[in-house]
Parts: C-alpha cells; sequence; structure tokens
C-alpha cells in the first residue's frame, strides 16, 4: 500500500467525523474562522475547502441555524447547532462512544 | 497601497470562485469566503508578527485550494458537467427551450390557419408528439457538448491544482473579465450551428403540419454553398477565441481586437449574403402546401445584421475605455 493510499484511508475516517466534531462545537456560536482555530487548537486539522460547505450542508439539513452580524472589524456570519442538530448530537455522540468501546477491544 | 493590494488578491480569488458557482448562492459563498480570508490574514499577520502585505496573502492562499477546487467542493465533484459549466449549461438549455417553444408555437399557428381550428387538438396533440422527442434529443446533445467542453476546461485547470499561483488569479474589473456563461454559449451555438450548415443544411427551412403529418420544405439554395467556407471559418475562429477567453479569463488587447475582427468579418458575410444571391428561398409553387406565399430569409438577415451591428457597437463602448489603438502606441 502506498503513502498515497493510507493518507486517503485516514481522510476518509476523519471525514465521517467532522460533522459530529462541528455540531459539538457549535452549542457555543461561532464563526467560520473561529470555528476551523477552535478545531485545529483541539488537535483537528480542517481546512476551509472542507468546513464551509459542510456548513452549508448542515444547515440545509436544518442542523445548524446562522445570521450575519457585525461584530468587530467586519461583517461575518454566525452559526450555532439548532434544537434538531442537539438532537442529532445527543445520538450520533451515543453512536461514536459505542463505536469507541467496540473498536478499542478490536484493535487491543 | 499595500492593504489595498491585500484587498484586491482576496477579491481576485473570491470572484474566481463565484464565477464557478450557481447563481443561488454565489453571492452568499462569496461573502463568507471574503471574510474569512481576511480574518485569516489578519491572524496570521498577528501570529508570525508580520506585515499583512502581498507576499503573506500569496502563502494563504497558495495553502487553500485553487478556486475551481473550492468551488466544486461547494457543488459536488461526481459530475457529467462540472461547476464551472453548470451555470452556463442551464442558461443554454433555457435559451434553447425558448427557441424551441417559439418555433413550436409559430409552426403551431401556422398549422392551425393551414388546417382549420377545427382540429384544433389532433395539432396540439401531434405538436406534443414530436415536441418530446425533439426537446429531448436538444438537451442530449447540449449535454454532450458541455460535458466535452467541461472535460477539456477541467483538464486545464488541473495543472493549476499542483502549486497554483494566485497572482495569476484574474483581476476584478468587471469590462475586463470574460463571462464564462457567455463565452460557453457562444461556443455550444457556434459548434451547433456549424454541424447544423455542414451535415444537416435541410434542416433550415420551413416545418409545418398538415393532415398528412408533418412537412419540410427545405430552403436553402445552391448559392449558400459559396458561404459555407467563410462561415466554418468565422465559428472556427469564434469557437477558438472563446476557448482562450475561458482560458485566460479576461480580456486583453489582443482577444478585444479579434473580437472586433471576426465581428466585422461576420457583417461582412451577412452584408455579401443579403446583397448577393438569395442564400434561402421558396417560390410560391413550392410553398403551395403553405398559403402559396414565396419565402426569403432577407429580411430575417437584415435584422441579424442589424443585432450584429448593435453587438459590436455595444462591445466596442463597453471596452472602449480598454482598447488601446496601435498605431497611438
Amino acid at each position: 500500500m502506498t503513502q498515497k493510499q493510507l493518507e486517503n484511508m485516514a481522510l476518509e475516517l476523519r471525514r465521517g467525523v467532522i460533522a459530529l466534531a462541528v455540531l459539538s462545537q457549535l452549542r457555543q456560536e461561532q464563526y467560520g474562522y473561529s470555528l476551523i482555530k477552535l478545531l485545529n487548537e483541539q488537535g483537528l486539522e480542517i481546512d476551509q475547502g472542507t468546513l464551509y460547505p459542510l456548513l452549508r450542508r448542515l444547515e440545509s439539513s436544518g442542523l445548524l441555524k446562522s445570521e450575519w452580524r457585525v461584530e468587530g472589524p467586519r461583517p461575518r456570519r454566525y452559526y450555532q447547532t439548532s434544537g434538531d442538530g442537539k438532537e442529532a448530537l445527543a445520538t450520533l455522540g451515543q453512536e461514536w462512544n459505542k463505536l469507541v468501546e467496540v473498536m478499542e477491544g478490536l484493535l487491543s | 497601497m499595500k492593504n489595498q493590494e491585500n484587498t484586491d488578491l482576496i477579491e481576485r480569488y473570491v470572484a474566481a470562485v463565484g464565477r464557478q458557482l450557481p447563481r443561488r448562492m454565489r453571492s452568499d459563498v462569496e461573502d463568507e469566503l471574503r471574510s474569512s480570508l481576511q480574518d485569516m490574514l489578519e491572524d496570521r499577520g498577528r501570529a508570525l508578527d508580520r506585515t499583512t502585505n502581498e507576499e503573506l496573502m500569496i502563502e494563504i492562499l497558495r495553502e487553500i485550494d485553487p478556486p475551481s477546487k473550492m468551488a466544486a467542493r461547494y457543488t459536488g465533484t461526481s459530475h457529467l458537467i462540472g461547476p464551472r459549466l453548470y451555470p452556463s449549461f442551464l442558461q443554454a438549455s433555457w435559451i434553447l427551450l425558448v427557441i424551441l417553444s417559439v418555433m413550436y408555437i409559430i409552426g403551431l399557428l401556422m398549422s392551425l390557419s393551414e388546417i382549420g381550428s377545427g382540429h384544433v387538438f389532433t395539432v396540439i396533440g401531434e405538436m406534443l408528439r414530436s415536441l418530446i422527442p425533439s426537446t429531448l434529443g436538444t438537451i442530449g446533445l447540449l449535454v454532450v457538448i458541455f460535458a466535452l467542453l467541461d472535460r477539456v476546461i477541467m483538464k486545464v485547470d488541473k495543472s493549476e491544482e499542483k502549486g497554483w499561483d494566485p497572482r495569476k488569479l484574474p483581476v476584478v474589473r468587471a469590462p475586463n473579465i470574460v463571462r464564462t456563461t457567455g463565452a460557453v454559449v457562444q461556443i455550444v451555438f457556434a459548434v451547433a450551428f456549424m454541424v447544423v450548415i455542414n451535415f444537416f443544411p435541410q434542416l433550415i427551412g420551413i416545418s409545418y403540419y398538415t393532415e398528412g403529418g408533418w412537412q419540410h420544405i427545405s430552403a436553402l439554395t445552391p448559392a449558400f454553398s459559396s458561404y459555407l467556407l467563410p462561415l466554418n471559418l468565422l465559428l472556427g475562429l469564434d469557437i477558438l477565441l472563446n476557448l482562450v477567453l475561458l482560458r485566460q479569463g479576461e480580456w486583453s488587447p489582443m482577444t478585444r481586437w479579434a473580437k472586433v475582427g471576426l465581428s466585422l468579418f461576420g457583417i461582412a458575410i451577412l452584408i455579401a449574403m443579403i446583397s448577393g444571391s438569395p442564400v434561402a428561398y421558396l417560390s410560391p409553387e413550392e410553398m403551395e402546401p403553405y398559403a402559396g406565399q414565396d419565402f426569403d430569409l432577407g429580411p430575417l438577415l437584415i435584422l441579424i445584421l442589424i443585432y450584429q451591428i448593435y453587438r459590436l457597437v455595444r462591445f466596442l463602448l463597453r471596452h472602449g475605455l480598454y482598447i488601446r489603438i496601435p498605431f497611438k502606441e
């Protein structure tokens, strides 16, 4: 297996959890760039090209809500997890915990 | 001045992405990208204790996706017609549907005047029966042309993915920016017109419905064949010019003059067609099944000529400030 193939597999692995990570961090309101920094600081590297389209998809699914506001030097779009998003987060969080438990068992 | 340059580079990137997005999401995505890039520039400048100059902006832009890839992330990557051409495809489809509808409505009126309004439902039924396959066929042809164009353009774009250079982003100046939609629609119609005049010239004529079914009379005269070479040359050069414009993304003095030259060439061909032997004519005898009046394409050519002159004048006015007359330099 080549390095490139390994990288692609790691990318696929991460892609599945990014939505969950975003929903979790948007329990508190953030704008795009502050969310990127927040996730990066916690060890989840994510770029604009991945985050912004994902935010749009989550919003169109009703899991996020957003509004444009001027707080600071320029207008920014602030996102927050919606009611449906919080329910989805709780369900997906449980699934994630189960998965971690199973995977720990499998990998040990 | 430096800050102006930074903003300019951001605007160029944002505009390059926006041009490849569907209109419904364009302005929203552009605003968010712009805001985010400005945040990123400020933050990076602070973190590295560097001046927020153009060099830093180039570094930042190099870290993110080139415009075509960024746009593709918003619209999805699995496609027959990519995000860059999809808005043009929709526009061309609408134009074709409008043309087809107008043609069929004219055909309907002609058929009704021929066989009487008592058969209105029969005529409409027959019309719908032929309208559906012809619409599907036309849209199918359009999809094939756009899919091929997409492969050509996307192949060109892939070269920029590896170490793309933000300095090559087209400058945002309204008259300078090439409208992708317009260029692609022109290519599609030029290809379609070339196919018709070279392979299906008999399609140029009159179609009408009688009780015996659909009738079509080809109207082109032998005189038309003498215009085939200049018409093919004009259409071929027009396609080439539009491909160059799509590749460059902005007008240059050379492409402007090429456009003016091609417009004048087209006008010259039209004038020759109008003043010479008729290129499309049907005598009253040939038109006997329909009203018995003769058919001449002359008036339509005059209308096209007036429209072409109007387009040339509009182009010169729109680009006038940027056209440099070579002998004055």
